[in-house]
C-alpha cells in the first residue's frame, strides 16, 4: 500500500524568526535533536529554512553578532501533504534537499503543517 | 587557548556494516540507531564506503531483497585524522558539499575507523560556548 507524506511527515514544526540569534537558533537545533528550523516573517509565513549545513558555513567567522537571516536559504520547497511518499523521495533527490515543508493547499497558506525530512522515509523504508 | 580539534568534538565510534550486509538490515540500523550515514567496513577493517540517507531513499519503493550494502554505498569517503583543528575539518566539508567526515587514526595494520564529526557535533560548539568564553 502506497504511502502519503500525511503518514510519515513530523508534524511538530520548530520555527524561527530571521532576526533570531544564530546562537539561539544553534541551541534550538541542539535541544530538540533537528537539523532545520523553518524560518517565519511576522504573519507566520514561511520565507526560509536554516539548517546545520548553514551554520557550520559561518563556524570561522565571528558569527556571535549574526542572525538566521545571514545564513538561511530563502528558497523553500514546499508539498501538500495529500502526495506519495515516493513522490517526495522523488522531489528530495531531484531538488538535491533534505527536508520538504509541507504547507496545506485550501486554504492555500505557506503556513507550516508538518516537515518531512530523509529520516522519516528511511523510518518509513524500515517498517515495509 | 589551545584550538579545539576534531577528537574533542566527534561522536565517538562508528556505525558500521559489512559490504555484504543486506540492504533491508543497512535500511534498520540506520532507522535505530538514528544516524545519518553508516560506514561499509570489510572484514580487515579496512573502509569500503559510506552510505547516506540520500543513497538510502534513491531505493524507496524499490524491492530491497538480493541488494547489498555494496551494491548502493559511494566508495569515497573522505577523512581527517583527531588531531586537525575543527576550522580545518569544517573547511574540508564546506568545499565537499558534506555533512559528515570520518575520523580516523594510522595504525600498524593501517588506517582504522574511530569515530565520525558531522555538522551536529559542529552547531553543538556553536550553541553558546563562545558566550561562556567571553564571561569568564
Amino acid at each position: 500500500m502506497s504511502k502519503f507524506v500525511r503518514d510519515v511527515m513530523s508534524r511538530s514544526v520548530i520555527t524561527c524568526t530571521p532576526d533570531t540569534p544564530l546562537v539561539e537558533a544553534a541551541r534550538r537545533m541542539t535541544d530538540n535533536q533537528i537539523n532545520a528550523l523553518v524560518v517565519l516573517d511576522e504573519d507566520g509565513e514561511i520565507c526560509g529554512l536554516v539548517s546545520r549545513t548553514d551554520l557550520v558555513r559561518v563556524y570561522n567567522q565571528d558569527y556571535a553578532g549574526m542572525t538566521v537571516e545571514d545564513v538561511m536559504t530563502p528558497h523553500v520547497t514546499t508539498v501538500i501533504p495529500d502526495i506519495p511518499v515516493a513522490a517526495a523521495a522523488q522531489l528530495m533527490l531531484d531538488n538535491k534537499v533534505d527536508r520538504l515543508v509541507i504547507v496545506h493547499p485550501r486554504p492555500a497558506t505557506q503556513r507550516p503543517v508538518g516537515v518531512l525530512s530523509l529520516s522519516d522515509i528511511v523510518r518509513e523504508m524500515a517498517r515495509a | 587557548m589551545a584550538e579545539t580539534t576534531v577528537g574533542d568534538i566527534m561522536h565517538k565510534g562508528v556505525i558500521a556494516c559489512k559490504p555484504d550486509t543486506p540492504l533491508q538490515e543497512v535500511v534498520r540500523i540506520v532507522a535505530d540507531t538514528d544516524v545519518h550515514a553508516i560506514i561499509v567496513v570489510d572484514s580487515q577493517g579496512e573502509v569500503r564506503g559510506i552510505i547516506s540517507h540520500f543513497d538510502l531513499i534513491k531505493c524507496y519503493g524499490t524491492d530491497l531483497h538480493d541488494r547489498k550494502a555494496q551494491d548502493i554505498m559511494t566508495p569515497q569517503v573522505i577523512d581527517v585524522a583527531p588531531t586537525v583543528p575543527v576550522s580545518e575539518a569544517v573547511k574540508i566539508m564546506i568545499e565537499r558539499d558534506i555533512h559528515r567526515l570520518l575520523v580516523t587514526e594510522m595504525t600498524p595494520s593501517g588506517k582504522r575507523p574511530v569515530g565520525v564529526l558531522s555538522t551536529t557535533d559542529v552547531v553543538k560548539q556553536m550553541r553558546g560556548a563562545r558566550w561562556v568564553w567571553y564571561m569568564g
